[in-house]
């Protein structure tokens, strides 16, 4: 009984946890929008990279490790809900799509489509 | 039994497993596992998302005996899909046992183990099984297996705090009571991840990961 109401407790903040997220998101857009970490550079690429198998947030850490390793990246979002991670650069810095393969399907994932804007 | 047994494991292999025993590239993870059987702990590295090497130390409390062993943690293959991953690994060890239980009086012998992880997630439902064949030359020889279902009560985005309710079955043939269920709730946020639940043998399971 003691298990079940800690258990009850600590989902109940959870859940208020992810109401205000949702809540502050929906004032931006439908899609969770904002950087996961970094910054970004308004001259920069926005690079949407669709990705498959990208569903468990834990393991998604790595994306942002693998990324902002990078000279180029100044940042990264990382949409667990619609299989998107989308790289920012420096203005005049680029990444070859051969490279952002290598480097997604190295971190575990496998890359679907890329493009850029 | 043994049909009940046979379901389960081929239920759970076809969906998923949870420990993850392989990390990102050149990342490192620290693992605390506790529950009523043993302490365990295990700090890995790995070179790349196909692999890991690390340290396994274990203390089984009923039958008095430590493990330290060096583990090797094999990714075999992957399924990524558009909204799941499932992935199979191979965990095998190496090391020593040593135990002072009654008559062993402080005795150590190698000790080898190897077992399969298999998982299955989407971002609402999670199942995993593994098991584990562990053999010393006198001291211990045993086969556990256990196996995971989870469903998380809400979605988060990433770097939210996540939450999962999960059930778990431990099957170990060579004890007196062969099956321990535990329901437990599982947190994580960034790179921390903590679980904690309550068995039907009445012992309190603690679990901790931190990936850096």
């Amino acid at each position: 009984m003691k298990f079940i109401f800690i258990a009850l407790t600590l989902l109940n903040f959870a859940y208020a946890d992810e109401n205000v997220h949702s809540h502050v998101n929906h004032q931006h857009s439908e899609r969770a929008e904002g950087l996961s970490v970094g910054s970004i550079d308004p001259d920069g690429l926005r690079i949407n990279v669709d990705v498959f198998g990208l569903v468990c947030d834990f393991c998604a850490q790595a994306i942002e490790k693998v990324f902002m390793n990078r000279n180029e990246v100044t940042g990264i979002e990382v949409d667990l809900a619609n299989g998107l991670i989308t790289i920012f650069t420096k203005h005049g810095e680029d990444i070859e799509d051969n490279l952002i393969r290598s480097l997604i399907t190295d971190a575990g994932y496998n890359v679907d489509k890329i493009n850029r804007r | 039994m043994y049909k009940l047994l046979t379901i389960l494991i081929v239920c759970t292999l076809s969906i998923d497993v949870f420990s993850r025993p392989v990390s990102y590239p050149d990342g490192w993870t620290f693992m605390s596992m506790n529950d009523g059987f043993k302490n365990s702990t295990h700090i890995h590295y790995s070179p790349s998302a196909k692999y890991s090497i690390g340290y396994k130390g274990e203390y089984w409390r009923e039958d008095e005996f430590q493990i330290h062993a060096i583990q090797f943690n094999n990714l075999l293959k992957r399924w990524n899909k558009k909204h799941s991953q499932a992935n199979l690994y191979l965990r095998s060890g190496l090391g020593f046992l040593y135990s002072d239980y009654q008559a062993l009086n402080s005795k150590i012998e190698p000790v080898i183990f190897t077992g399969v992880v298999a998982d299955w997630e989407t971002r609402r439902y999670f199942a995993s099984y593994e098991n584990r064949f562990m053999k010393s030359i006198k001291i211990k020889n045993n086969f556990r297996q256990k196996s995971r279902v989870g469903i998380a009560p809400y979605i988060a985005g990433f770097g939210k705090l996540h939450a999962w309710l999960m059930l778990e079955v431990k099957h170990a043939p060579g004890d007196v009571e062969k099956f321990t269920v535990t329901p437990l709730i599982r947190l994580f946020k960034g790179p921390s991840l903590f679980e904690t639940g309550y068995s039907s043998k009445g012992f309190l399971s603690f679990n901790f990961v931190y990936r850096f």
